[in-house]
């Protein structure tokens, strides 16, 4: 396995840099704790952003919704016209000038209503849900970013040290679903591709040989973050498998107790990264990544808590365009994942197959109870139940199965000739 | 529309409009229903596969003994006690109890990964099958 270090250091830096400005700028407690010149200012950070060609929409729109959900309505106010900005950077640029100017406005005035929207002053999954319903004309969201979901980091829990000592640790749980197949996502779930996916990641560098396994490999390296003004060099023990039949990719990392030493800032980092067919929901594959992370040193400041915001998001929301296919370089910010009509077809099917099968399957033990109610030696009013059960039972799957139908009407209104 | 027009039609050009009209009517669907779901309920979390829930018969109205057997880790392949895996009741119908189960990370030293297991009871009928993740 060869070492990855950040394929284009200069851009990826710029582009970094932006993305945590459009958050420091609305989080003043971060900026105090990692100081840095110029210190960013909303109007500029915004503008920024906008501005950047190589920072997708997803990541657009989400940094947007959350710096304006923390701020002040005068602080509001006074970036207007940035937010209109990066809103009209995410549109089609084959639009008329005129047309993107008048879209924008739309959007402007949806994001207003999202912005004001009952919450935490933050973006939460419902204000996401929100936008992406209300913005579905103009932007027409593809599946993995109407589904995405990140970055929740308030659970901690109980973790063991390599010293063995059970601390709490911080969860951090982000999660998209796809129309494409698990194995489309196995150079995004490959550790060593991290790098070239995400500005946060520096390098991984390998500490020993990988060891193949019959359905994936082991491997010890170093992985390097960097986050604002700070880096962070953490030796990991991973193993990549993949099933048999491609239903399921993953990563499940620890850290790597040979190479853990009193330099190490952490001490627990594990979790798993893995793309996963899964049927019932939204799309076909489910992308899920967790990461339990807990900060050794009280004394200094604890940066696993800006690793949701500052990494581990971004690396999602970067991985749900470019690692799945196959590192595109450069990008459109509006572009998207689309299948091919005969496999929609497949996947319906599949799809809706299977969930008839476990609708019936699921309903079986009611409708045994049922029967058995008026087979009795007594009448028994308990049926009521059993067909409210079969009900809701039935209720969930149907739901399943128009999303699956919705997911392939969206493979036939993409689809190319 | 000339005739001709309509000739050189394929399926597939009919197919992208009713595509579209029917993902708006599904999407008008679901957004009534999630409307109506979303009434009174919380930030739902991320499932993190820390914990699985299940249902088995009671035993007089209460959880019956259950036993973890089996419980293997997926990427790693470190097997565990079954004693580490902990059961918890937390709903109850009618005949039935709903349990919560996870592993207790103190029981013994664990590779971090998703394990995966048999949950038997008392008779050693199989009840549910599990995968949790635990470890570091």
């Amino acid at each position: 396995m060869t070492d990855a270090t950040s394929g284009h250091a200069q851009p990826d830096e710029e582009k970094r840099r932006v993305i945590e400005d459009a958050m420091l700028a609305f989080r003043p407690e971060v900026a105090r704790e990692y100081p840095r010149e110029p210190p960013p200012g909303a109007p500029q950070a915004l503008a920024s952003l906008a501005a950047a060609a190589n920072i997708r929409r997803l990541t657009k729109h989400r940094r947007l919704i959350d710096g304006l959900r923390r701020t002040t309505a005068d602080v509001r106010a006074s970036v207007d016209d940035q937010a209109r900005l990066v809103l009209q950077s995410t549109l089609d640029q084959d639009l008329p000038d005129d047309r993107r100017q008048s879209l924008a406005d739309q959007a402007k005035r949806r994001l207003d209503e999202v912005v004001a929207a009952p919450g935490a002053p933050r973006l939460q999954p419902q204000h996401w849900h929100l936008w992406v319903q209300s913005t579905d004309d103009i932007f027409r969201f593809t599946t993995h970013e109407r589904t995405f979901e990140a970055c929740n980091d308030e659970q901690l829990v109980p973790k063991a040290t390599p010293d063995g000592e059970l601390v709490l640790s911080r969860l951090i749980i982000a999660q998209f679903w796809s129309d494409l197949t698990p194995a489309a996502f196995r150079p995004y779930v490959e550790p060593q591709n991290w790098p070239r996916c995400s500005p946060f990641w520096r390098a991984v560098r390998g500490l020993r040989p990988v060891v193949p396994t019959a359905d994936g490999y082991d491997w010890d390296f170093a992985e390097t973050v960097d986050i604002i003004t700070e880096t962070l060099t953490v030796p990991l023990h991973i193993g990549f498998r993949v099933l048999p039949d491609q239903s399921r990719v993953w990563t499940r990392f620890n850290l790597c107790r040979d190479f853990y030493d009193q330099t190490t800032e952490v001490d627990v980092d594990t979790g798993t990264i893995s793309a996963e067919a899964v049927p019932g929901g939204p799309a076909p594959t489910r992308v899920l990544a967790t990461k339990y992370l807990h900060w050794r040193d009280p004394s200094h400041p604890d940066l696993t808590a800006l690793a949701c915001d500052f990494g581990w998001c971004e690396l999602m929301e970067e991985m749900a365009y470019g690692c799945a296919q196959g590192f595109t370089a450069g990008g459109t910010a509006a572009d998207g994942a689309k299948t091919p009509i005969g496999a929609a077809i497949k996947q319906l099917v599949g799809a809706v197959t299977t969930e008839c099968q476990q609708d019936i399957s699921d309903n079986a033990p009611y409708l045994e109870k049922l029967i058995g109610r008026f087979t009795g030696s007594s009448w028994d009013a308990g049926w009521i139940n059993d067909l409210l059960d079969m009900g809701l039972v039935t209720v969930r799957h149907y739901g399943n199965i128009v999303s699956d139908v919705r997911s392939f009407a969206d493979s036939l209104r993409d689809a190319g000739d | 529309m000339a005739e001709n027009d309509l000739v050189r039609l394929r399926p597939r050009d009919v197919a992208k409009v009713w595509g579209s009209a029917l993902g708006q009517l599904i999407d008008l669907w679901r957004a009534a229903m999630m409307a109506l779901m979303e009434l009174g309920s919380g930030e739902q979390p991320i499932p993190s596969g820390q914990f699985n829930r299940f249902k088995v018969p009671s035993a007089n109205g209460r959880m019956p003994r259950l036993i973890a057997r089996d419980v293997v880790g997926e990427a790693f392949h470190q097997r565990l006690d079954g004693r580490a895996v902990v059961f918890t009741q937390v709903g109850s119908g009618s005949g039935s109890v709903t349990v919560e189960c996870s592993i207790d990370e103190a029981f013994q030293p664990i590779q971090g990964d998703t394990y995966c297991g048999q949950v038997v009871s008392e008779d050693g009928t199989v009840v549910a099958t599990v995968r949790l993740d635990a470890g570091s």
